[in-house]
């Protein structure tokens, strides 16, 4: 890495811890007032006490005067209790203001995420961020640690500028001892990451093996092929020939390398000792003063780790930071909306894909090459091809959540990507194929952003096969889905997930209904039932529907056949079957034979 | 008394423990403890003498060996926990180790019933996750005797003073420790109460960030929906916490005013002791260290006490339950040998087997009688819940029945022996698991190696061109997280090395859980070929959900709510117009000319 780098590195990295504190200030201006004076209270605070403590030594080494001692005496202990009382009182307001920042800036990194463009969501960096994000109090480290760095700065400022009057001379043994730790610091930095890229893959192992074991459809396997023995020896061996002999060298070789430094920093505190009595024998430095000035030193010294390590702290968590306003900054722009002006009558629609084509980002492979077709109003399409066709691919460009790499798809004869994006979902009712419910109630679950209508409610229920279910739930409609928010929550069936989210699309309302691989965790008997409520179920909407078993492609008025990327056949079934060597046809007759005696 | 001694036991207990583990690390913790209690006393001596010197005659040579002294052993102890770091980090990790494998023996020998229980598994992880309990001797004992040896030495310190300062201090230290105790519980409750906001918290902003929600949320809006439930969960947090917060400040004042009177109290009586000339300076700041830590280390005398009562007592109690319930009650009884037997016919008899899982209501299997002869393939149907694939875990023994009798050529399977009997099975469970090794190892097993079986059992399932494209052929690891080289294997392609390792146990049973992932026709078809060529002539379970599979079995056996309902040929069932008629028509119905309306 150039130098250069490294510098814009740092600087970027200051920037955007600055941007992320300003962030934080907006969403909870009070915290600044408060935090600064507390770390201004709490820095100084000890060394108030140390310096009463001076007067009191003095007092009694010099005038011996009982009573002023104890006026020393009641001076210092009344300044400590009013130091704690100022210090509780700011750090009451202080642990309030900062638990409720934390939990704004989680939700402003939330939102900002919810609302950037899906395909931003694979990148890297944006994994990164999430991993980090939901690994802990980011948020609060990083706070902590400008507060550190903060009261860092001040306290070395401060004690430098009460001890330089007095005795220099420590002053550059600290500062030079200080030199010799960056020094060691800096050559010891490719330690660090070294080690970890050579443990941590070894640790991961024995890890593994460990979460093996404890595995219950591990468990299954180890039992049934008596492989007890088997999958302990690995452990053993994993952990003590390979885990800690390396963690071992690990342990040795860092502390092999730190010794000048830390070495060093032990000895701080004996050369005080020494430059301290120096001047107490030989220049009648009060004996109070020599307490007072020896934990000032030490003080100072402190104050400088704190600096150094609350930076490299920052440092650690900048990954973080540059990611948090990356995704800031992407949320705030609008995304692919062209114009944004078209709008969208609700009613009946067409679609077109022209000349479609399309391959993810960073990589080599088209998944789609130059689909073209129509849909018009009413009409239900399905589309099949093997896995790996493209068929998936294709609903996710028509939902937008990817844009064609070329080519256009247009409704009512608009492209796409000249409507707003929250107009636009708005046309479209989907059940992905990892569709995911909440753990909200039924209800919510349905019905989401929509108003609520009763009618409406109780018909997509009825559509989707859930009435009686729904019936035979105590709570009914407000039952809640899983058990985090409530333990009375129910675990539905893979089944009735199924039937959930369908509902939900259904309520919607939508112009255009996508229903990928609905029926895949849903028995026969109530497959059939969707099959045959198919034309009820789309109600003269457009429909596309995606399945590898042919028998849906009996319900729909067109069939797409996708075949490495390509629309390899189009028309109704009847048509397809008759191309000699189809590709429908093969696959259907694959099927088919299996059942027909 | 009884608990006094009960809690003796248990402590007794954790030491036992501990010893069988390791005897070496009670001489370590041992030097240890002598080493850190002695630590701060000799840190306080050698200043009190520097400052003794300084305030009396001052003699410049004295100081400088003084000074010397203090150096030399700062250097001593830095050096002592520098390496005695290495040794007790050795220790410590090897402990781990063997304590890990004791534990391990119970998650694999456990009956496997248990082992999938909830609640067995909950208690399971407070016994075993919690790594301090299972660390006593290291840290809770180790803390424990330093504080009381460090104790004893401050108390008798400070008694040279005069004895009633010690009463004084213990009046203090009582009265803070009951405002601790205090506040402990309310903290206590506080997280008992709050533990529910960090569950939504956590809940709700995964689900803003991850990346599976992700279409969810920007097809069906849900950003504000999300957003508001996040703002009410804060607004219900603030006001608790608050509370809390406020509820600490008071008991902060009050330790401040107590500290106030504390200070004065202390101060100014050493201060007149020197003043008088009954102590030394040097002596002054003894006294004044001595009496600052006294307190720390009482209450932590106390706070370990504490802790070692009430963790021990509830530890050890859930140790105890747990290895009870995971004392191996099934395999112990298998005491028949069949090795010696050489049965060349294998048959299955399932005699009124009943089966309902420990502490329910409901038997999910009833008076179940089927048997399967030599060579005979049954398929079983039936629909999700209807008690499949407890049928085959019992016929594995992963559960015994509840009532009835499974027999293996006329024997009780229950009474034969454990590992004998599974060696006549090769299973693969619909979640069967492979492990991160290579190609062969997840093959083999730790069974004996022979190539030309592991290239048989690569060609029958079907991976023989997969293997063909790896530059490592058999020694590629099938994932990539431990070796670079890994390949990642598709869903298909692992689901055929796990019908590899089947064939290669070459078992005379053969026991298939189909796959319900929605595989594309080419897929499927290629699945039953490969399951034909595993099976061979063998006597083969087959649990079917696509009911064109049992083309390839000879029976055919329905289930539905625990009961076995029809059994019989493909053909007999289909005259019956039973149950299963009317699946196989529903789903074959799509596959004929006509469309039914």
């Amino acid at each position: 890495m150039t130098k250069d780098k490294k510098k814009n590195d740092r600087f970027r990295l200051l920037s955007n811890c600055w941007f992320m504190l300003r962030i934080a200030f907006s969403v909870n201006k009070m915290l600044f007032f408060v935090k600064l004076p507390l770390i201004i209270l709490t820095t100084f605070y000890p060394f108030l006490s140390a310096y009463f403590f001076k007067n009191i030594l003095n007092e009694i080494t010099t005038s011996g005067d009982w009573n002023r001692v104890l006026w020393n005496v009641i001076v210092m202990a009344s300044v400590i209790l009013f130091a704690e009382l100022l210090i509780g009182l700011f750090s009451l307001a202080d642990n309030k203001l900062t638990e409720k920042t934390v939990h704004l800036m989680k939700l402003t990194l939330g939102t900002a995420i919810m609302k950037i463009p899906y395909a931003e969501l694979e990148k890297p960096e944006i994994r990164d961020l999430i991993a980090l994000a939901q690994n802990g109090n980011t948020f609060l480290q990083i706070i902590n640690n400008v507060t550190l760095l903060v009261s860092g700065v001040v306290k070395t400022v401060g004690l430098f500028s009460l001890i330089v009057t007095v005795q220099p001379f420590i002053l550059m043994v600290v500062i030079l001892i200080f030199i010799l730790q960056i020094v060691v610091e800096k050559r010891n930095q490719p330690l660090w990451t070294k080690w970890r890229s050579l443990l941590a893959p070894i640790r991961r192992k024995g890890d593994y093996y460990a979460g093996t074991m404890k595995d219950l459809a591990f468990g299954k396997e180890i039992r049934v092929n008596n492989l007890q023995e088997y999958i302990k020896d690995k452990y053993e061996n994993q952990e003590m020939d390979e885990y800690i002999p390396t963690n071992m060298k690990r342990l040795r070789n860092i502390q092999n390398r730190y010794f000048p430094s830390n070495f060093s920093v032990m000895l701080q505190e004996g050369i005080a000792y020494l430059f301290l009595a120096y001047e107490v024998v030989f220049r009648n430095m009060l004996i109070g003063d020599f307490t007072f000035y020896l934990s000032i030193v030490s003080g100072f010294s402190e104050g400088i780790r704190a600096v150094k390590g609350s930076y490299w702290l920052l440092g650690r968590n900048g990954a973080f930071a540059n990611e948090f306003r990356y995704c800031i900054e992407l949320s705030g722009q609008e995304h692919g909306d062209g114009s944004g002006q078209a709008v969208i009558e609700k009613g009946d629609i067409t679609i077109e894909f022209i000349n479609v084509s399309f391959k993810y980002p960073n990589t080599e492979r088209m998944i789609l090459k130059n689909i073209s077709f129509t849909l018009l109003p009413g009409e239900t399409l399905s589309i099949v091809g093997l896995n790996g066709a493209g068929k998936t691919t294709l609903v996710k460009l028509l939902c937008r959540l990817y844009e064609p790499t070329s080519g256009e798809i247009r409704i009512n004869h608009v492209p796409i990507k000249d409507i707003k994006f929250c107009e636009y979902a708005k046309l479209i009712g989907a059940v992905f194929q990892d569709f995911k419910l909440f753990s909200f109630s039924v209800r919510e679950n349905i019905v989401m952003e929509n108003t609520e209508n009763m009618d409406r409610l109780r018909r997509c229920i009825d559509k989707s096969g859930l009435k009686s279910k729904v019936a035979s739930l105590p709570q009914g409609l407000d039952t809640m889905v899983y058990k985090e928010f409530d333990e009375n929550g129910i675990e539905f069936s893979g089944g009735e997930n199924q039937k959930l989210a369908i509902a939900r699309a259904l309520y919607k309302d939508a112009a255009l209904i996508i229903l990928d691989e609905p029926t895949a965790a849903l028995d026969p008997i109530a497959e059939y039932e969707i099959y045959r409520r198919f034309q009820e179920l789309t109600e003269g909407k457009l429909a596309i529907y995606i399945s590898h078993r042919l028998s849906s492609t009996r319900f729909t008025d067109k069939i797409a056949v996708l075949s490495d990327g390509r629309l390899a056949e189009y028309g109704k079934h009847a048509e397809l079957m008759e191309i000699d060597n189809g590709i429908y046809k093969s696959m259907f007759e694959m099927q088919a034979h299996n059942y027909i005696a | 008394m009884k608990k006094l001694r009960f809690i003796f036991s248990n402590i007794l207990f954790t030491f036992r423990y501990s010893w069988k583990i390791s005897k070496l690390n009670f001489l370590l913790v041992a030097i240890n403890i002598a080493v850190s209690s002695m630590k701060p006393f000799i840190l306080l001596y050698i200043p009190k003498f520097i400052i003794d010197e300084l305030t009396s005659t001052r003699r410049w040579q004295v100081v400088l060996w003084q000074i010397a002294l203090y150096i030399g052993v700062l250097i001593f102890f830095f050096l002592f926990d520098m390496f005695w770091g290495r040794i007790l980090e050795r220790t410590k990790a090897g402990n781990n180790v063997k304590n890990h494998l004791l534990y391990a023996n119970h998650f694999l020998g456990m009956d496997y019933e248990k082992f999938e229980d909830s609640t067995v598994r909950d208690l399971q992880e407070r016994v075993v996750g919690n790594v301090q309990a299972n660390n006593f001797v290291w840290n809770d004992y180790y803390n424990l005797t330093v504080n009381l040896l460090q104790f004893a030495g401050y108390t008798y310190i400070i008694s040279t003073v005069h004895p009633l300062i010690i009463l004084f201090i213990l009046l203090i230290t009582a009265l803070n420790l009951i405002i601790g105790y205090r506040r402990e519980k309310i903290g206590y409750q506080y997280q008992v109460d709050t533990a529910q906001y960090g569950r939504k918290f956590n809940y709700l902003f995964d689900r803003m960030i991850n990346f599976e929600f992700g279409k969810e949320i920007r097809i069906n809006n849900v950003s504000q929906w999300l957003r508001k439930k996040f703002l009410k969960v804060l607004g219900d947090y603030t006001s608790v916490y608050n509370k809390n917060q406020n509820r600490h400040m008071k008991f902060n004042v009050l330790s401040a005013f107590i500290t106030f009177v504390q200070t004065i109290v202390l101060y100014g009586y050493c201060a007149y002791k020197t003043i008088v000339g009954d102590i030394t300076v040097g002596n002054f700041s003894v006294f004044l260290g001595a009496i600052h830590n006294f307190s720390d280390t009482l209450r932590g005398v106390i706070d370990q006490l504490e802790h070692l009562f009430v963790y021990v007592t509830r530890f050890v109690a859930d140790y105890k339950q747990y290895t009870e319930i995971a004392t191996p009650r099934h395999a112990e009884k298998g005491t028949v040998d069949i090795e010696t037997k050489n049965f060349k016919q294998h048959e299955i008899e399932f005699v009124n087997v009943s089966f309902q899982y420990p502490n329910t209501e409901n038997f999910v299997l009833k008076n179940v009688s089927i048997k399967i002869t030599q060579g005979e393939r049954l398929a079983i149907v039936g629909y999700n819940g209807a008690g499949k694939t407890t049928f085959i875990k019992l016929l594995c023994r992963l559960y015994e029945p509840t009532e009835g009798v499974i027999l293996y050529n006329g024997i009780d399977i229950s009474t034969i022996n454990y590992a004998q009997y599974t060696e006549r099975l090769s299973v693969v469970f619909q979640d069967y698991k492979l492990f991160a090794f290579s190609v062969w190892e997840n093959i083999t097993l730790g069974r004996k190696y022979s190539e030309a079986k592991i290239m048989e059992a690569i060609e029958k399932s079907g991976l023989e061109a997969k293997i063909k494209s790896l530059e490592k052929g058999t020694e590629t690891a099938i994932s990539r997280d431990f070796d670079a080289d890994g390949i990642e294997f598709s869903g298909g392609e692992s689901q055929k090395l796990a019908c590899a390792k089947a064939y290669y146990k070459d078992a005379p049973i053969v026991i298939l859980d189909e796959p319900t992932a929605a595989l594309d026709p080419v897929a499927e078809n290629e699945l039953y070929t490969r399951f034909n060529n595993i099976i061979g002539e063998k006597t083969t379970l087959y649990i079917s959900h696509r009911l064109a599979s049992v083309k390839f079995c000879d029976k055919v056996a329905v289930f539905a709510d625990g009961r076995l309902t029809e059994y019989g040929t493909h053909q007999d069932l289909m005259q019956r117009q039973g149950l299963y008629a009317d699946m196989y028509k529903k789903q074959a119905q799509f596959y004929m000319e006509e469309v039914p309306v």
